[in-house]
């Protein structure tokens, strides 16, 4: 074999790493040294996509100490500049030899960022604030691509622009780019009124749309439309209250539990923010804590910073290992929904584990009220008929009861729920509250409203739900006492936010659509500073067979934010004390609701003190630390 | 809540047009921040697809070398054991070896006393030869002196005195048996 004699190479690259060029622009700086030859060899850079020549040589004084026998380390330092296409390279760092071949001195790899879309406004000026109604003028360039379609852009307003203007400068310029000789722009029209920094928006003929900055500000003051009466320059009222309040750390327990909570929806349920609270109170407090959903596991992403793991369903069917190697201690079923029940039954099967079982509502009625029957007719059915009828987001009465029956023990969300639990059944009764990072006491933003508030005096009402089968009844009565007290002449905005899973309103829909603002579902964390917009919270219902077991999960949250709550005496209501705690009615339809919201705003009194009286209960009543800690407590009992 | 006085409804409606206009405006800014980052993250997604593709690349290369290594490895194996074998076949020679060393100078030291044993032996021989030559020189003439004898004997046994003697002889023999 022959063996090509190699020169003797030293060398390094000092551009920071990963070498980046970017804008696909490189800029390199190293040394190199060939102990064969008296000068420092000639460098270039070499990749796949093209090899760029040594730009400039540097001299060096650090290099000399470490070889002080080689004369040209004093002049080893070098630059290479240069563009590439957009990718990323092995590159390989080669000096010429002895003998005129290159040879690798170093090998790194290498991302050149694509060339930005490049523009800037020149006519009439480049730089500086524009207050004339003129033509303006520029040129627009992305290398190698052409662009279909250019706007100007500028406080609210959006002018479209000409192409292919020649631009005999460019080129020199931008050499790279074969296009930029026909890259100028000219607006199709005057300016018009508006105001603010100026971009040029362009959309290529790939279809992507491309964004550049210029140094110019556009500020026009009036045209035919927009009078002098109209300040373009003010500021934007901001809707303030993003803000959290930082929670400290709950004391470590010396039994650490594995948890794994199994859900009937997603985490963008209701449910979810109960299990998410309590799951990452636990995991504070050393627990490890699972939360399985069925199906949309991106909606993990509603919660901010959950402490615990969220998986699916088929996640904790095909491995369900916590962190500390071992199985789930407890399995915490939320509800008897005949998805829940089925999965906490084979993993608890398979790993041994106990089983608490969660109720938040009266299922039964639930189940009739979404198959449209009566609860005592569906029990009269068979097994068969009813395997068929119950749908897996829905409890089957007869499953549920032998899973109840089955289970180590039960948290309620209210006690009327023990009435379904077997006598003597290990239970206790979990207090829902409001994630105190976002839910406390908020003043009104006066200047937002004055904004949001198009008629004087306006009561804004704010409701967080979505409106489904079992509470479609309730919520028609909220948004007919919308409609009834401006009727009246007593203006009420309704801030909603969730979805409608029913069509509920009938007839009133096109009616009392000008005093509601839905905004649809958004997240929950962002609620808070919505709420504070509102006045009163209302929550319509009255007793019956679905809100006498249950308990709202917004209504913590309501007296969290410290404004008078009016709801009915049921529930949570039943517990309250009328004109101290809050607004409570023995019906919360549209006529007690109307009641209510009128007699609040003409009595600031009895409104400063329901106001007050929320907080205070809230504060008294609503913590997920101490509901976490009863239900830690709850399983340590449970898993002795 | 009916404290502040009332803003004219015209007051309200320029407010919220205002409010509204500068609305639109954060609405464009965000869109122009949201359609620059989603190029943004277009080109990085590119990047990243053409890292992943340089990765790829090089693992497959690792591949190989890891192949070519173990191949290499293999071989190695195989050449250690092969050194090992020949190693101990070399260790077995080399005992055989000093045996035979062993042997050789036994046989050696074998040789020369046989070699002066041979010395001793030839001129013993040599001696014995001179001897039978000198035994066979006084046989022949021994031989000769016999023949000459029993020439001697057989013409005097031919001759007539002793034939008519003959029975003297037996007389006498006869005498001699009863003697003894």
């Amino acid at each position: 074999m022959n063996r090509v004699a190699k020169d003797r190479l030293h060398g390094e690259i000092e551009t920071a790493r990963p070498l980046l060029a970017r804008e696909g622009k490189v800029a390199v700086i190293g040394w190199c040294l060939n102990e064969d030859l008296p000068v420092a060899p000639p460098v270039r850079l070499t990749t796949p996509a093209g090899t760029l020549p040594m730009t400039s040589r540097l001299d060096r004084n650090d290099v000399p100490r470490l070889f002080p026998s080689l004369p040209a380390a004093g002049q080893c330092g070098f630059a290479i500049e240069g563009v590439l296409p957009a990718g990323v390279y092995p590159a390989r760092f080669e000096a010429q030899t002895t003998d005129g071949s290159w040879q690798c001195f170093k090998t790194l790899s290498l991302a050149v960022e694509p060339t930005p879309f490049r523009a800037a406004l020149d006519e009439p000026i480049g730089q500086g604030i524009l207050c004339d109604r003129v033509r303006v003028g520029g040129w627009a360039l992305q290398s190698g691509e052409t662009l279909s379609e250019l706007v100007l852009r500028y406080g609210h307003r959006e002018l479209p622009c000409t192409l292919l203007h020649p631009r005999n400068d460019l080129p020199a310029l931008f050499p790279e780019a074969p296009n930029a000789v026909l890259a100028g722009f000219e607006s199709r029209d005057c300016l018009v009124a508006g105001h603010g920094p100026v971009r040029l928006r362009g959309r290529l003929a790939n279809g992507r749309i491309v964004i550049a900055s210029t140094k110019v500000i556009f500020s026009i003051p009036t045209d035919e439309n927009h009078g002098p009466e109209l300040d373009l320059t003010a500021s934007r009222t901001i809707l303030p209250g993003g803000n959290c309040i930082p929670t400290d750390t709950p004391p470590l327990t010396d039994r650490p539990l594995n948890i794994l909570f199994v859900l009937h929806g997603s985490f963008g349920s209701n449910s979810a923010l109960h299990v998410a609270a309590l799951a990452n109170e636990l995991v504070a407090a050393g627990h490890a804590c699972a939360v399985a959903v069925p199906e949309d596991i991106e909606t993990l992403a509603h919660h901010v910073r959950p402490l615990f793991r969220g998986l699916t369903y088929e996640d904790a069917e095909r491995s369900l290992t916590f962190a500390n190697g071992r199985d789930p201690d407890l399995i915490h079923a939320w509800t008897t929904r005949e998805n829940v029940r089925q999965l906490t039954q084979k993993l608890a099967d398979r790993h041994r584990s106990k089983i608490v079982v969660h109720l938040e509502d009266n299922e039964q009625e639930i189940l009739a009220l979404s198959l449209g029957r009566n609860f005592s007719d569906l029990e009269k059915l068979s097994d068969a008929e009813l395997e068929q009828l119950v749908p897996a987001d829905l409890s089957h009465p007869r499953h549920a009861r032998r899973f109840l029956a089955a289970s180590h023990g039960a948290t309620v969300i209210t006690d009327r729920l023990r009435e379904f639990l077997p006598p003597g059944h290990a239970c206790l009764t979990l207090s829902p509250a409001a994630d105190s990072r976002y839910f406390f006491p908020r003043s009104i933003p006066r200047e937002f409203r004055q904004v949001l508030d198009v008629v004087p005096h306006t009561t804004v009402l704010f409701y967080h739900g979505n409106v489904h089968a079992s509470n479609a009844a309730e919520m028609r009565e909220l948004y007919t006492a919308v409609l009834q007290l401006n009727g009246e002449g007593h203006p009420v905005t309704l801030i909603r936010t969730g979805l409608d899973r029913v069509d509920f309103l009938g007839p009133i829909a096109g009616e009392v659509a000008p005093f509601v603002i839905e905004l649809g579902q958004i997240r929950h964390q962002w609620h808070p500073a919505l709420m504070a917009l509102a006045d009163i919270f209302v929550q319509p219902g009255r007793p019956d067979a679905f809100n006498d077991y249950r308990f709202p999960s917004k209504l913590p949250e309501f007296f969290s934010l410290g404004r008078p709550v009016v709801l009915p005496r049921t529930n949570l209501g039943a517990s309250l004390r009328h004109g101290i705690d809050a607004y409570v009615l023995d019906q919360a339809d549209a006529a007690g609701i109307v009641r209510a919201v009128r007699e609040l705003r003409c009595d600031r009194l009895l409104y400063d003190r329901l106001a007050q009286g929320a907080a205070d209960f809230a504060a008294q009543h609503f913590s997920w630390r101490r509901t976490a800690q009863a239900l830690a407590k709850f399983y340590a009992a449970l898993t002795v | 809540m009916k404290s502040e006085p009332a803003p004219s409804e015209t007051v309200i409606l320029q407010r919220l047009r205002q409010q509204l206009i500068l609305s639109q405006v954060r609405i464009m800014e965000l869109e122009d921040i949201r359609d620059k980052s989603s190029g943004r993250c277009t080109d990085a997604e590119k990047l990243t697809e053409a890292a992943q593709c340089l990765v790829d690349q090089k693992l497959e290369e690792a591949g190989h070398l890891a192949k070519v290594h173990d191949e290499l490895q293999a071989q190695f194996e195989h050449m250690r054991h092969m050194q090992h074998v020949t190693n101990e076949a070399l260790n077995l020679t080399r005992v055989q070896l000093a045996s035979c060393a062993e042997n050789r100078a036994q046989l050696q030291g074998d040789v020369v006393l046989l070699t002066s044993q041979n010395a001793r032996l030839s001129n013993t021989v040599t001696d014995l030869n001179r001897q039978l030559t000198e035994s066979n020189t006084i046989s022949t003439a021994r031989l000769e002196q016999i023949n000459q004898l029993q020439g001697e004997i057989r013409t005097l046994k031919a001759t007539r005195s002793w034939r008519w003697t003959g029975w003297l002889r037996t007389i006498g023999r006869t005498l001699s048996n009863r003697k003894s």
